[in-house]
């Protein structure tokens, strides 16, 4: 351990420290300027056609002509991405409304795979995560709860605001039950938003931080420095597992939430009314 | 042996790369580098699990397919000709039945093609010389799988009594050409002698009450000729649909 003033080699690693949070930072990657306005195409739009572009293309090689009768471990891979969306499209969206559930279920499906493809880009060196952005993940929450929200006024008209008002509320506590029941259902779009920014966010900047400093211990020329930061190593090696499986997981969560609008917003209190009249029926 | 000593080597390895400055110069090379560890290792743990889990999903695949085939029925050598001009005759099937299919389907069509393929092209393999009774509970079969196949799918895209439920279900140009059978001249009808068709399943082998709209001589066999006839009817249907 030196305890004279840095040397040169020390000197060089603390100047050439990367922030954590530059991996977040957008670039510019191609200049485009429209009279006045310039609008260049940056790295997140780019990220963005890279992984629409080769999903699609890597399910429709998997899948060409059809599939074959007895799959391989890709076309396997694809049909059990395929089942485990249409689950919760099953148990989320049910009841009354199959078309409901017909219509809405391309969207669940690209949106999952849209998102675990592209929350672990992240780990990729030099890449760019899209989802660690709150606009992008809020544009992807706010689109599916505005057109479902659409929907299901243009399907229940007024009565799209009985799903506000909690079962068993007298009529005349109503206005002060629907109207601060809106802030919590616009809120559902928005925690969902955050959710995957901030999960993306944090693990991501969690990983760069710790490999930053494994790099520098690693990089000192130094015998104890070396053994010290075999630590940060060690921890930077068991975080990639874990936080390849919460890209994942928020994800699915993502997919969960975006099933349960449509229930919501179109079923209303379906189940709770049928209930809630059945029992008033019997009380006659 | 080798396997314990990985970690040291990747330790002394690590050491070595960076005091020289070699590829490990920057954050992301290490997270490349733990990426990769990473994905070697789970390879290493649980590799083989993942692919146990694919093989065994293939061959429930392969089991499933399987039921269309008796397993006890034996494949005897017969000409090569006889067999291939039938199952040229199976597969000319196929794009009738597809093109019976409404658009809303069509998309299906190439994985439709190839089910209607594999399920009716197995049978000039198994049918060659396996005795008559079992021939003909197979073809019933068959032709109850196929029509089953395309039924229940599409039954609740046109069950809802939307614009789709308008069109023809696509069973019904099957079902239209397989109901002409009943109609064939008698000389495509193959004459089995009541003793030697399948026993009923429920009633067991002395129930021998003939087939209410088919006659007591009806076989079920697919001769090329009542094939051809099938596709005429399919044909029939398909024009009566269009106009």
């Amino acid at each position: 351990m030196t305890n004279g003033p840095l040397e040169e080699e020390e000197i060089k690693v603390f100047i050439t420290l990367n922030s954590p949070l530059e991996q977040f930072a957008i670039i510019p990657s191609i200049p485009v300027k429209i009279g006045n306005s310039y609008s260049p195409f940056t790295n997140s739009p780019l990220f963005m056609l890279l992984t629409t572009g080769l999903v699609p293309l890597s399910v429709h090689s998997a899948t060409k002509n059809g599939g074959n009768l007895e799959p391989n471990a890709w076309q396997s891979l694809v049909e059990l991405i395929h089942d485990f969306v249409l689950n919760p499209v099953n148990e989320q969206i049910g009841g009354l409304s199959e078309n409901v559930k017909q219509k809405s279920f391309p969207c669940i499906p690209v949106t999952f795979t849209f998102l675990s493809f592209r929350n672990p880009q992240g780990m990729i060196p030099y890449s760019f995560t899209v989802t660690s952005h709150f606009i992008i993940t809020s544009g992807l929450s706010f689109s599916p709860f505005i057109g479902i929200t659409l929907v299901g006024s243009q399907r229940n008209g007024l009565h799209l605001f009985s799903f506000l008002l909690p079962a068993g509320v007298p009529l005349p506590l109503a206005p002060f039950s629907v109207l601060p029941e809106l802030i919590p259902y616009r809120f559902r779009a928005l925690s969902s938003g955050i959710r995957l920014f901030a999960n993306m966010m944090a693990g991501h900047s969690l990983v760069k931080i710790s490999s930053g400093f494994a790099r520098t211990m690693l990089c000192l020329n130094n015998i104890m420095y070396f053994s010290g930061g075999l630590g940060p190593l060690s921890i930077v090696f068991a975080l990639t597992g874990p936080e390849l499986g919460v890209a994942i997981s928020q994800a699915y969560v993502f997919t969960i939430s975006i099933c349960i609008h449509p229930n919501d917003a179109i079923n209303l209190h379906q189940l709770q009314f049928s209930i809630v009249m059945g029992l008033k029926l019997l009380s006659f | 042996m080798i396997s314990g000593n990985m970690p040291l080597a990747a330790i002394l390895s690590i050491g070595v790369l960076s005091s020289k400055g070699i590829s490990i110069c920057n954050e992301e090379t290490i997270v490349a580098r733990c990426s990769i560890g990473f994905l070697i290792f789970s390879q290493r743990s649980s590799g083989n699990t993942s692919k146990a889990a694919f093989q065994d999903r293939i061959g429930a695949i392969q089991r499933e397919l399987q039921q269309f085939l008796d397993p006890n029925e034996v494949v005897s050598p017969k000409s090569k000709e006889q067999q291939q001009n039938l199952r040229i005759s199976l597969r000319s099937i196929t794009p009738e039945i597809v093109q019976s299919l409404p658009n809303e389907t069509a998309r299906c069509a190439p994985k439709c093609e190839r089910t209607v393929q594999a399920v009716s092209c197995r049978n000039p393999n198994v049918e060659s010389a396996t005795p008559p009774n079992a021939i003909s509970s197979r073809r019933i079969r068959l032709r109850n799988n196929i029509v089953t196949g395309f039924h229940s799918p599409l039954i609740h895209k046109f069950a809802a009594g939307g614009p789709d439920a308008k069109k023809a279900f696509p069973v019904e140009p099957i079902r239209e050409g397989l109901r002409r059978l009943e109609t064939t001249p008698k000389e495509f009808i193959k004459r089995t002698p009541t003793s030697e068709q399948p026993p009923h399943p429920r009633r067991g082998p002395d129930y021998s009450r003939p087939h209410p709209r088919r006659g007591p001589d009806y076989s079920g066999e697919l001769t090329p000729s009542r094939i051809e006839f099938l596709i005429s009817g399919l044909r029939e249907a398909r024009d009566r649909r269009h106009q």
